[in-house]
């Protein structure tokens, strides 16, 4: 799983607004920036100031029931996430991704979102080193994956994935 | 980049097709407001330019004109719609195509009867919730791993396929029955509300409770106003014109709504066609009571009048579902059973010819006037939509063969792929 600094920097590198060093406060390891602006400490506020700092507030939602779905996931990521330790735990986790996404492109409405980008980049290396065999156990969260991973902007210099459109085991894998 | 000008009446499923995508690529379209259906696509103007006379159709700012909303929607895309390589071009042209032919006519034979526009045919319509659900069922299996149609992106394929499933989603496809197709639901929810689709479509709401086929309305649209029928052109304008239509009836004649039905009951179907020397029970006694060669086909030349009658063929449109021949036969049995009243001014012979598992129907008929009898009334209507019509002139050799082959239930009916008589019902 990739670090939470790690994960912000690639936000603000695909929002194109520079975001500095990210420093970890305490055992929590609570992300904290400093900017010119002040200090920002914590993943949700760090993501959201970006977002504003780059005028694309539809990213946080529109209205005030998008605005909760964007603080309940970015919530799950930085509660849940974060503190996988097991292979069993991420495994839990992708299963509940995986069944949100049964019907639906993206998390949050029809578009793309701050949400998406966060567990884009939080992924990536879960999802990389998962089987052929799990991504299609895990169909709809791949579906969801391969999609995203088509813009450049959002990819940037990751390497692609290679997901299969068609299925290579048959029986209980989904 | 094209720009040009669309003519559509208001909310036309086919013209959507290319505005979105106008909308993708940033095509200038503007719809023609003036536009009014059935008056300036038949001015002589609009026909020099689009001879069919039908919308969508589009004139580029430079002069070109294209007719066919698919094509349309081609001349104002660009390389992300249409496909970037060879391959994805042929697998947006593929959905085209399923869109137009796997989709769109069952589409229109379950919807249309809700909307009142078509008569209600119970076969045809179960017929048209099979082909639904299966076409619905590929998709589904499709998109499982897929977000799009082709490649990771919206393309033309997605756009034409949910135009085409527009009409359905809206009127017929309720919760439990699109229930189990997730996939495509996601995908059509996706689209439909997609900021270039929702500038064209406006907000879209999914069907909540199945409708079902309106007969008051039906009674509204074609019951009595026959003359507006012919202005409008006949059945194939109506198809273009799915939506305005039963409004413009509506705010016509809103208080015939309620005498319409007694009406037609006293009725004689028969009324308004001419009238005609030609004595249909002194033929059905001769052709009953005499051999058919040598007696009751001469007597039937001698005294046909082509002038006020027709002569029709008809051919089962379904053959591959036929099984065994006397199902076949019952079938027809049950045709001729429907058509009470017919019976006055008209007479057919229906064969089945070929053998178990491999058998069609062939007819051959003729009654009074010249347009096909069964629009005369809805009574008729249940059976004749299954078989293909065609009237045939009453001087060609090539007719007197068909009779002959027909009333006489032997010969080579050669036109049938040398399938055998076997056994015929006669409608007298």
């Amino acid at each position: 799983m990739a670090t939470t600094g790690d994960t912000i920097q690639s936000i603000s590198a695909y929002l194109g607004v520079k975001c500095g060093k990210i420093t970890y406060d305490g055992p929590e390891k609570i992300p904290v920036m400093k900017g010119k602006t002040g200090t920002r400490k914590g993943f949700t506020t760090i993501l959201k100031h970006l977002a504003r700092a780059a005028e694309k507030q539809n990213l946080i939602g529109e209205n005030l029931g998008e605005k909760a779905v964007v603080d309940q996931w970015l919530e799950f990521k930085t509660c849940y996430i974060d503190r996988c330790g097991a292979e069993k735990d991420t495994n839990q986790i992708l299963k509940e991704l995986n069944t949100y996404l049964s019907d639906k492109v993206y998390f949050l409405s029809h578009r793309v979102s701050l949400i998406d980008l966060a567990l884009y980049y939080t992924l990536y290396t879960t999802i990389k080193e998962l089987t052929f065999y799990d991504k299609q156990k895990y169909l709809h969260l791949s579906r969801w994956f391969n999609n995203m991973q088509q813009s450049n902007s959002i990819r940037q210099s990751s390497l692609y994935i290679t997901f299969s459109k068609t299925q290579l085991y048959s029986g209980s894998a989904h | 980049m094209a720009s040009g000008k669309l003519y559509t009446y208001p909310g036309n499923f086919r013209a959507f097709k290319a505005l979105i995508a106008a909308e993708y690529s940033g095509a200038k379209v503007t719809v023609d407001t003036s536009f009014k259906f059935g008056e300036t696509n038949k001015s002589s103007d609009f026909l020099a330019k689009f001879p069919l006379g039908k919308v969508p159709a589009f004139e580029a700012s430079n002069g070109d004109c294209v007719f066919e909303s698919n094509a349309i929607a081609y001349y104002l895309g660009n390389e992300q719609l249409l496909g970037k390589t060879q391959t994805d071009s042929a697998r947006v042209q593929q959905w085209i195509n399923f869109g137009d032919n796997e989709i769109l006519p069952a589409s229109c034979t379950w919807v249309f009867p809700c909307l009142g526009i078509t008569q209600f045919n119970k076969q045809d319509t179960e017929k048209a919730k099979e082909l639904i659900q299966k076409a619905l069922t590929v998709l589904n299996n499709y998109l499982k791993t897929r977000t799009y149609l082709v490649g990771e992106r919206i393309t033309q394929a997605d756009i034409a396929v949910a135009c085409d499933l527009l009409l359905a989603y809206q009127y017929v496809l309720d919760p439990s029955f699109r229930g189990s197709f997730v996939n495509v639901n996601r995908w059509f929810t996706t689209l439909i509300n997609q900021p270039q689709f929702k500038k064209v479509i406006g907000d879209f709401k999914l069907c909540e409770k199945m409708a079902a086929f309106d007969a008051k309305k039906y009674a509204e649209l074609h019951g009595g106003d026959k003359k507006k029928k012919d202005d409008k052109g006949g059945k194939q304008q109506k198809k273009e014109q799915p939506k305005q239509q039963p409004k413009q009836a509506k705010k016509e004649e809103p208080a015939a709504e309620e005498e319409e039905p007694k009406k037609k009951d006293d009725k004689d179907p028969w009324a308004k066609i001419v009238k005609s020397d030609f004595d249909f029970d002194a033929f059905k006694r001769c052709y009953s009571n005499n051999d058919t060669i040598p007696v009751a086909l001469p007597y039937f030349w001698e005294k046909f009048d082509k002038n006020t009658m027709s002569i029709w063929r008809c051919v089962y449109k379904y053959p591959e579902e036929l099984k065994l021949t006397f199902m076949t036969s019952n079938l027809v049995g049950g045709m001729l059973q429907r058509l009470e009243k017919l019976r006055k001014f008209a007479f057919g012979s229906m064969c089945v010819l070929g053998e178990n598992n491999d058998n069609t129907i062939s007819g051959v008929w003729f009654w009074r006037g010249h347009d096909l009898a069964f629009e005369l009334s809805p009574d008729w209507q249940i059976d004749f939509e299954s078989y293909e019509w065609t009237k045939l002139d009453p001087d060609a050799e090539s007719t007197k063969e068909v009779v002959k082959e027909h009333f006489a239930w032997e010969g080579d009916f050669k036109d049938m792929g040398g399938k055998t008589f076997n056994t015929g019902k006669v409608y007298k």
